[in-house]
């Protein structure tokens, strides 16, 4: 089965979120995999298996059904798809055995998920792939079984880009596209003619309705993205936490929310203090919430001394009603994720040192960052 | 009880011209105050009136640099709140450059404040001019600087001392190309392995900041071309969207997107702001704001495939699209060249692949297609302007990418 969380108890006229998760680390026909040896893809064949994808898309599926929050459009559904195929236990909810993320599979579950957002305009269809992609002119995604078929090696691959516009027929007017793919563009192999990706949705350009659609995705073009072996990689890690906190704004009493605005903002600023880059496109015209937060939200501190050599022996200190971080000496910044909110940041030094403490009072801490320079 | 906040920048103001850039003014219950303005002309003081208390003041650069100060104001007091950017425009002329554009391909703020040069003396690299005319008729129209350059194109002129200032500015570039207007590209020249060819919108005088901006020793890339045109408020609408911040894009875009109109309106020629607010109004505005100056701006100046690529998708995304017309005019818009922005090569490259498996009389589209893909393969995505590599304009080439053992 793939349809891994359902919430029977929403009303039928009640807008609601509906997930497509996949995450694809076996690539049989690709290098290592098990009929590599017998029969190999013809094309790309320098891609290999992947240890980061299940790990991150069961991930992102346990906080869709654990933590996500849209009272205007509350979380309906989760399809989850992954290669290998295999167990996935949702938080509060049973264990499922969950289908691979072949093409077929990936087709069928689409097509489902697609007729859910259909019904209703303020539906949210949120998309999320993990596995191996390239970008061409466009952007490529790829289920389990690519390059299965050696004759028509790019049948068992999806064209991101025309799928995306086909998408534009869909009712539901906020749909978030989250591409967790290495991006590596084998241009030696692409420029041979036949590359022909299969779009999951095409569009008959009769409807191009307005739509709060981001895409967000992992490395840009001609980079791989970067996670751990057998760990959630850095992109979904960063999309989590700013989920979580970092990618809200725009406090309403004691509610943050997260939009498609705040998170690809949040996302392209976390991911550059990992030194990587988010790529980002989609369409933003409509206004949109994803999800919400009770207060606090969270966000990414830096906390500095002039001169900054007072580092390396400061303790550093942020404290408010019942919530302290701190730090003892080190060279550089103190880069922290905190609770939002009002807060006294203190430095301290060891007796005999030539620096001065320092205590700084009402400190508004607001995401996606906060940044304060302590003079001592 | 009242009081209030007087906001500046900290910063030389000249050459931002009328920019105006997102504010926050949020207190002390972590939410915005109502009353403040949504937008803060740089260059400029702003006084905001407040309740006495605690604030926290935020404005946004297009470059992705928030400037904050965290002020307390007491009753019937003004307080002074000055915001001071990490990195400074070395010198006031350069300050389009330095609050507008950026001048690093690096998202890290922190790597721009420690911006090495390539060694103790960064040469200037050698830079030439093409012209791009219908049907990918590519002429060398100039070196730069000045070793050859036909007064027929314009004037142009060059200032390479820019590098007394700031380690990694090579050279600033200001051109007037009005007297033929075209499509150009600048070609920073880099055999190793490949030139960076960066498109050179023309409206009034265009400016460009070359810098040294390699990421890595062995960055095959070390080069960046930091692109405006005479209008801050659209080129700093157009770093917001291509920076993807595109809340402060919103902030500031009805402006452009107003002034745009009255320009066209008004037959006014600044094709490239027109542009601008078009793409905004395409990706992130109200659809409904598309009207008929779509079409003018593809027609009154056909020299710029852009205005045909988005009357093509004004087309489609009218309340009854119009299908026919739209392939028409991507077809126009290839025909016509590669379009001066990144984002408008998106569009003319999904728009045209949305036709190609459609009947195709003469093979149009796919013809198209293939003549631009290679481009899109060659694409640096991530600037503003378009920009490709190659060794020849009409051969692109993506760039080598480094092997890697790293696992995903």
């Amino acid at each position: 089965m793939t349809l891994i969380y359902e919430n029977t108890t929403l009303a039928a006229s009640q807008p609601k979120t509906h997930a497509l998760v996949i995450g694809v680390g076996e690539y049989p026909h690709l290098k290592n995999g098990s009929a590599f040896k017998n029969a190999p893809a013809t094309v790309l064949t320098g891609l290999g298996q992947l240890t980061s994808s299940v790990v991150s898309a069961k991930e992102f599926a346990a906080w869709l059904v654990s933590d996500l929050d849209n009272p205007k459009a509350p979380l309906a559904t989760v399809e989850l798809l992954l290669s290998p195929a295999g167990p996935f236990t949702p938080p509060g909810g049973a264990t499922a055995q969950v289908e691979a993320a072949d093409m077929k599979n990936v087709k069928d579950a689409f097509n489902r998920w697609y007729a859910r957002c259909d019904t209703d305009a303020g539906n949210v269809a949120v998309f999320y792939f993990c596995g191996h992609g390239v970008e061409y002119d466009k952007t490529i995604l790829f289920p389990e079984d690519f390059g299965s078929d050696p004759n028509t090696p790019w049948d068992t691959s999806i064209d991101f880009n025309k799928t995306f516009y086909g998408m534009g027929e869909c009712k539901a007017q906020t749909q978030c596209y989250f591409l967790d793919a290495c991006r590596e563009a084998a241009f030696d192999a692409l420029k041979s003619l036949g590359v022909s990706p299969r779009p999951l949705k095409t569009t008959s350009l009769t409807v191009f309705q307005p739509r709060a659609a981001p895409i967000l995705k992992a490395a840009i073009p001609g980079k791989k993205a970067y996670g751990p072996a057998n760990g959630v990689s850095y992109f979904t890690e960063e999309l989590l936490r700013c989920m979580k906190g970092l990618g809200a704004d725009n406090k309403v009493g004691k509610v943050w929310h997260v939009t498609p605005e705040s998170i690809t903002k949040a996302m392209v600023h976390v991911m550059s203090k990992r030194n990587l880059h988010c790529g980002k496109g989609g369409e933003y015209n409509v206004s949109s919430v994803l999800h919400t937060i009770p207060d606090p939200a969270r966000s990414y501190a830096e906390v500095r001394c002039n001169p900054l050599a007072a580092l390396q022996s400061a303790s550093l200190e942020l404290r408010k009603s019942g919530v302290q971080y701190t730090r003892g000496p080190a060279a550089g910044p103190w880069e922290e994720e905190v609770e939002t909110g009002i807060y006294d940041v203190e430095v301290t030094f060891p007796a005999g040192a030539t620096y001065t403490a320092t205590v700084s009072s009402g400190e508004i801490v607001y995401p996606p960052y906060y940044e304060c320079e302590l003079e001592v | 009880m009242s009081a209030k906040l007087s906001i500046r920048f900290d910063l030389n103001p000249e050459n931002n011209g009328s920019a105006a850039v997102p504010l926050d003014v949020i207190g002390e219950d972590l939410e915005r105050v109502a009353d403040a303005p949504e937008t803060i002309p740089l260059g400029a003081t702003s006084v905001v009136d407040v309740a006495p208390g605690t604030y926290l003041v935020r404005a946004h650069l297009p470059t992705g640099e928030v400037l904050s100060r965290q002020t307390t104001v007491a009753d019937d007091q003004t307080r002074d709140v000055a915001l001071r950017p990490k990195v400074h425009s070395p010198r006031e002329t350069l300050g389009w450059a330095y609050y507008l554009k950026g001048t690093s391909r690096s998202t890290r703020v922190a790597s721009l404040t420690a911006a090495k040069p390539l060694g103790p003396t960064t040469p200037i690299p050698p830079m030439r001019l093409w012209l791009c005319e219908p049907n990918a008729a590519w002429s060398l129209a100039g070196h730069v600087p000045l070793g050859y350059w036909p007064m027929a194109y314009g004037t142009i002129s060059a200032d390479t001392s820019v590098l007394v200032d700031a380690p990694n500015a090579l050279a600033e570039l200001r051109m007037n190309l009005d007297r033929n207007r075209g499509q150009y590209w600048l070609e920073i020249v880099n055999p190793q392995p490949l030139s960076r060819f960066v498109a050179v919108p023309t409206s009034g005088t265009t400016r460009v900041l070359v810098a040294a901006d390699a990421q890595s020793p062995q960055d095959p890339d070390p080069f960046n071309a930091v692109v405006s045109t005479a209008n801050p408020s659209a080129e700093a609408l157009l770093r917001f969207m291509s920076t993807g911040d595109i809340a402060s894009a919103k902030r500031t875009g009805e402006a452009v997107l107003r002034d745009a109109e009255m320009l066209l309106f008004a037959k006014l020629d600044d094709p490239c702001s027109a542009t601008i607010a078009a793409y905004f109004l395409l990706s992130a505005a109200n659809l409904e704001r598309l009207h008929d100056w779509t079409d003018n701006l593809a027609n009154w100046f056909p020299w710029m495939p852009d205005g045909a690529v988005i009357h093509a998708w004004h087309l489609l995304k009218q309340p009854k699209p119009n299908p026919d017309g739209a392939r028409a005019r991507l077809l126009e818009a290839e025909a016509r060249g590669l379009p001066l922005y990144t984002y408008g090569l998106r569009l003319l490259l999904d728009g045209l692949s949305l036709f190609e498996d459609r009947d195709d009389p003469g093979f149009q589209v796919r013809a198209a297609l293939d003549r631009l893909r290679p481009y899109g393969m060659a694409a640096d995505w991530q600037a503003p302007t378009t920009t490709f590599h190659a060794t020849n304009p009409k051969t692109p080439q993506p760039l080598p990418q480094p092997v890697s053992s790293e696992q995903p």
